[in-house]
């Protein structure tokens, strides 16, 4: 055989393996795809040019690169050298754009993890702020569809930040009221999201108006260019006004000391000039400058909005006309923006992130309910997350939706066996006790017509033999069987409510019902604070100081009876009433001077700091 | 004479290298990635987002990248000048001039270790340059900054309490266990015990109770520097609780001053996480050691922290304090760096006397892939056949004689090159000393000798040309 047969004969060969080997590929491809062992679609699709040219660029072997960052994260971790971390999650992701799980995995490690191994609150926010945006910025982006994604970052909200777990968690709270006041601004209400929706979404579209021109050429000109410059100045020129609502940029706030070190940058008044904080001023009577600021406000602050947080106004909006007037500032309220927006991304396939998701949904709203109002008391500095009972509604809706969703059965209201547990499981049962905790919460907040609503609906659709009491009975044999299994917030809601009432009794001088109530309230502080979890958990589950707790009690009920005029006869009789009774006019004292200090302020920031609940959702 | 002689051949081959090398492209096309790597690093890398996180991952991948760079060129050009030159039959050129023929291989290896040289000294430039250029960039917080200046920006000496000494308690502690005759009969099982009960010892000594202290005497502490009145000094210590605590911090509060005079040249206190390490800075007026250059260190671990605290063996407590600067502690990492470009091009060489080009660059290669994961390697066989120390994994003889066979390969037969990386100091700051450097030059530069002088024996009797009489 010449050399040159030779070499034919294993030209042949060659071809003849390689045809057999191309002929079972399809094959091979079908079963990855059956076994889910591919994403689907190009990879590099849409991605961005680094991502793009890296999935080019090394091919096959970026898995193996993959393995080996893998690798080398997990030694640096174990050696406690964290500060790659962000940096290989980010290569990894980026090497492996289109698998949810890295992304969520490394998320979890950062949030989570890592985040634990620091010491003080601002070195564990950065680290769960890294996890927050791997997923918001990077993540999501790429795999707009992946309710897994959203359900990592609904659960980083609504559990580290959220819940009690980390013991910097006032501090994660805090922090991410202040990332996300800085964008939308000091009120968050229904008005603000609806200009933020109708704010043009582009320059060219903002520019097309005159008047909009106008000022936005007049801002250029001093110095004030883009969105991130202008919410700067107003958080300067806050901060050179000393505050102007009890949101987090109020000096009394106990982290404000912390505000000066945080962050990229320092953000003092000194940073802008007098002229730049002019353009933010005009004229009582000058009703087109006042409009001019606002369409620029409302521009600057929605693109800061899709930019930096990436939330959706109209979303936004959508979310507050279905549950309520989300405060955007709690970790609730960004869990059920992200939980709610994967699951209107979902396939509807129900698989293990779908249902976690909306879980997420669901938990969030009840949060809400038990502590949704975040609030700092300027009176004393105390960091609270008060129930917030304007969601009770929602969640009612919630449930309805939620036993139609998941039980395949539309919901009864006239036949009450429809609840039965055989009907409808642990949704029927979840709804009940509901029920009977936004009775509860009604009762003590002292909402009686709401209470009596509730108690009606719960007698009605699941009737049994201990709802048949009267409203009074049934509320305080449930608050007494409750005292012996609280959790921190719903001890501070028990106490605050029952002083509420207190105070409610004393204004209408039964002055021995609002001792009872008062007595009730003291009783439930020492059981708590001497039982298991307020002993044994130190600082992170003990109650503020009780003299504390009274003196907010006692400031949120006059001002809440002063919102509705400051000659409300219940608040006059009050100061009357504790003035003869308890001879405590100092106390007394300090709370007017407060009122009448915050009260002074303009209209507008009066509306901000005492926000109406919208109609509807408040009685 | 013969010395000069030998140098102004070297020199010539060398020269005949470099112009070869340069011009021929492998060379300038790894400066040009180097300087361009380099130097686009401080736009990627953003680190954790502190300015301390910042540089220690630039400093940190900048040494990998030229490492690497240099490592990966070294290997080409050690193994094609001589391979090539062979296949090519220019070496007729050479050997055929009065020239030994280790003289050959010499003057490539003078060549190659001098470019590597001269490009680790640009390299370094750089990433000095650079790291100072990064530092002067905008702090995230105070503490930031002082992380970066004492923590990272400096050369800070280590040293080490010594473990406790135990030995005559364990050798009590297993007579009580022969008498009651509670000692495992095979003496495999004696030792491991005696083992056991000594760490078991020693850890006990470096853990306290809730109210109580430990206390450390470390040697070698005389060099701590007064600077501004002060004598400045870091405790790097990690805490791990038990059990642990709900908020998952503990109190740590730490007394210092010479030992056996009663201490405190200065108290310090700070909340930590558990299970993580930390660095207290400590200052203090008064003299922390004593005349023999010992200083005292105690924890006092207070009731409030309700737990009892245990500071591991490895790692758990270190004194450091200010020896030198970052630009020394570069210049010696850099050497370092050429310490392991020296034994590639050994090995390149050597592989190329008696290899094609392509074969050697393979074997090299790889022997430089598995070297740098040699640590990783070597813990996952012995998990995967259970070799003894393996505190996980187990299988049949076969099994483990197959695995010893290839932990012996990889203990004695690759060099370990990732033991030999000066990141890790670098990057936290620790003073690299020179006896570091020594023991690279030792485990990595000896056996590149070695490995030259086997080449070049192979070389001086391999044919490279035959008479072919037809």
């Amino acid at each position: 055989v010449t050399p040159l047969n030779r070499q034919i004969v294993w030209l042949l060969v060659s071809a003849t393996l390689f045809a057999g080997v191309g002929f079972q590929i399809p094959a091979i491809k079908q079963q990855r795809e059956r076994d889910r062992l591919v994403v689907t679609g190009n990879v590099a699709d849409n991605a961005p040019p680094l991502i793009a040219f890296t999935q080019l660029a090394l091919g096959s072997f970026r898995g193996l690169v993959s393995e080996v960052l893998f690798l080398r994260a997990m030694r640096l971790k174990q050696m406690n050298r964290v500060f790659d971390a962000k940096q290989l999650s980010d290569l990894i992701g980026q090497l492996n754009p289109r698998y949810a799980a890295v992304w969520a995995f490394n998320s979890w490690n950062m949030a989570y993890n890592i985040s634990v191994t620091m010491s003080s609150g601002p070195e564990r926010w950065r680290w769960v702020d890294n996890g927050i945006r791997l997923l918001r910025d990077q993540a999501i982006p790429l795999n707009p569809d992946s309710t897994e994604l959203y359900k990592s970052l609904a659960w980083t909200y609504f559990h580290k930040i959220g819940q009690w777990s980390d013991h910097e968690h006032w501090y994660h709270k805090y922090r991410l009221a202040v990332e996300v006041e800085r964008v939308i601004g000091p009120d968050s209400s229904k008005e603000t999201v609806q200009r933020l929706v109708e704010a043009p979404t582009s320059l060219e579209k903002f520019l097309e108006d005159s008047e909009r021109k106008e000022i936005h050429d007049e801002f250029l000109e001093r110095g004030i260019k883009d969105a991130r410059t202008y919410c700067l100045l107003v958080e300067a020129d806050y901060r050179g006004k000393g505050g102007i609502s009890p949101g987090v940029f109020d000096k009394a706030s106990p982290f404000a000391e912390d505000q000066q070190t945080i962050g990229q940058k320092v953000i003092t008044p000194h940073m802008f000039n007098d002229v730049q904080f002019g353009l933010l001023q005009y004229e009582p009577d000058d009703e087109r400058r006042r409009l001019q600021l606002k369409d620029l406000d409302s521009f600057w602050r929605a693109q800061r909005l899709r930019d930096v947080l990436k939330l959706d106004p109209k979303f936004m909006l959508k979310l507050m006309d279905e549950l309520g007037p989300l405060d955007w500032r709690t970790a609730e309220a960004s869990a059920i923006y992200w939980s709610a927006f994967g699951m209107s991304k979902a396939r509807g396939t129900l698989d293990t992130h779908e249902l976690n998701t909306d879980r997420i949904v669901y938990q969030s709203i009840t949060n809400l309910v038990r502590q949704g109002k975040l609030e700092w008391n300027p009176g004393s500095g105390q960091l609270y997350m008060k129930p917030d009972l304007r969601f009770i509604e929602s969640l009612v809706k919630h449930h309805e939706m939620l036993i139609e969703k998941y039980t395949g059965e539309k919901v009864k209201k006239d036949d009450p066996y429809y609840y039965s547990f055989d009907r409808t499981g642990p949704y029927g049962m979840g709804y009940r006790n509901f029920l009977e905790e936004a009775v509860k919460l009604c009762y003590q907040y002292n909402d009686l017509g709401r209470a009596n609503r509730f108690y009606r609906k719960l007698r009605d659709i699941f009737p049994q033999k201990r709802y048949d009491v009267s409203l009074e009975k049934f509320a305080q044999a449930e608050i007494k069987a409750l005292a012996f299994r609280l959790s921190q917030r719903d001890a501070v809601a028990q106490i605050l409510s029952f002083l509420g009432q207190g105070w409610y009794y004393m204004s209408m001088s039964d002055l021995d019902k609002a001792d009872g109530f008062r007595k009730f309230a003291k009783f439930t502080y020492q059981f708590y604070q001497t039982s298991t979890r307020g002993q044994e958990q130190g600082d992170r589950m003990a109650l503020p100081p009780w003299e504390k707790l009274q003196h907010d009690s006692l400031r949120d009920t006059v001002f809440a009876w002063a919102r509705q005029g400051e000659n409300d006869p219940k608040w006059l009789r009050l100061i009357a009433v504790l003035k003869a009774e308890f001879g405590d006019p100092k106390q007394v004292d300090e709370i007017i001077r407060e009122f009448q200090e915050q009260t002074g302020k303009s209209a507008a920031q009066k509306q901000a700091a005492y926000a109406i609940p919208p109609v509807g959702t408040s009685e | 004479m013969l010395n000069l002689l030998f140098l102004v051949t070297a020199v010539a081959l060398a020269k005949r290298f470099w112009w070869g090398n340069i011009s021929g492209g492998v060379a300038s096309i790894t400066f040009v990635v180097l300087v361009l790597a380099i130097g686009s690093l401080p736009f990627i890398m953003t680190g954790d987002g502190t300015l301390r996180g910042r540089l220690q991952t630039f400093i940190s991948y900048s040494t990998m990248v030229t490492g690497f760079l240099l490592s990966i060129m070294t290997l080409i050009l050690s193994a094609s000048t001589l391979a090539s030159e062979i296949k090519n039959r220019q070496i007729w050129s050479v050997v055929v001039k009065p020239i030994p023929r280790w003289q050959v291989i010499a003057g490539k290896l003078f060549g190659v270790a001098t470019l590597n040289a001269v490009f680790l000294v640009v390299a370094g430039l750089a990433i000095y340059l650079l790291t100072l250029s990064i530092s002067r960039g905008e702090e995230d917080s105070d503490e930031d900054r002082r992380a970066v200046n004492d923590r990272v920006l400096v050369a800070r000496q280590s040293i080490l309490p010594e473990f406790p000494d135990v030995d005559d308690r364990v050798e009590a502690h297993m007579k009580k266990m022969e008498e009651a005759d509670e000692l495992p009969e095979r003496q495999e099982f004696q030792d491991r015990t005696r083992v056991l009960t000594k760490f078991r010892m020693q850890q006990g000594q470096w853990t306290t109770r809730p109210g109580g202290s430990v206390h450390w005497i470390v040697g070698g502490a005389g060099d701590i520097p007064k600077i501004d009145g002060k004598y400045r000094f870091t405790i790097r210590f990690k805490c791990v609780p038990t059990p642990v605590p709900p908020s998952e911090k503990v109190l740590a509060v730490w007394r210092v001053g010479p030992p056996h005079q009663g201490l405190p040249a200065g108290e310090f206190s700070k909340e930590v996480s558990v299970n993580t390490v930390h660095e207290m800075e400590i200052e203090t007026t008064e003299r922390p050691f004593d005349d023999r250059g010992r200083l005292g260190v105690n924890f006092i671990n207070g009731i409030g922290n309700g737990c009892g605290v245990q500071f591991p063996l490895n790692g758990g407590i270190e004194i450091l304090y200010p020896r030198g600067t970052f630009g020394g502690n570069l210049a010696r990492a850099m050497v370092q760096v050429w310490v392991r470009t020296f034994l590639f091009a050994c090995m390149g060489l050597a592989a190329a006397t008696f290899l094609s080009f392509p074969v050697s660059i393979l074997l090299c290669s790889t022997v430089l892939m598995i070297g740098l994961i040699t640590p990783f390697l070597q813990e996952g066989i012995s998990i995967m056949f259970g070799l003894p120390g393996a505190e996980l994994g187990q299988s049949g003889w076969q099994g483990r004689i197959f695995g010893a066979i290839l932990r012996f390969v990889l203990d004695w037969l690759i060099p370990n090159i990732g033991r030999h990386s000066p990141v890790n100091d670098l990057i936290d700051g620790r003073f690299i000393d020179w006896t570091f450097v020594g023991e690279a030059i030792w485990e990595l530069g000896a056996p590149g000798a070695l490995l030259i002088i086997i080449g070049m024996v192979v070389f001086r009797s391999r044919e490279l040309a035959r008479i072919v009489v037809t």
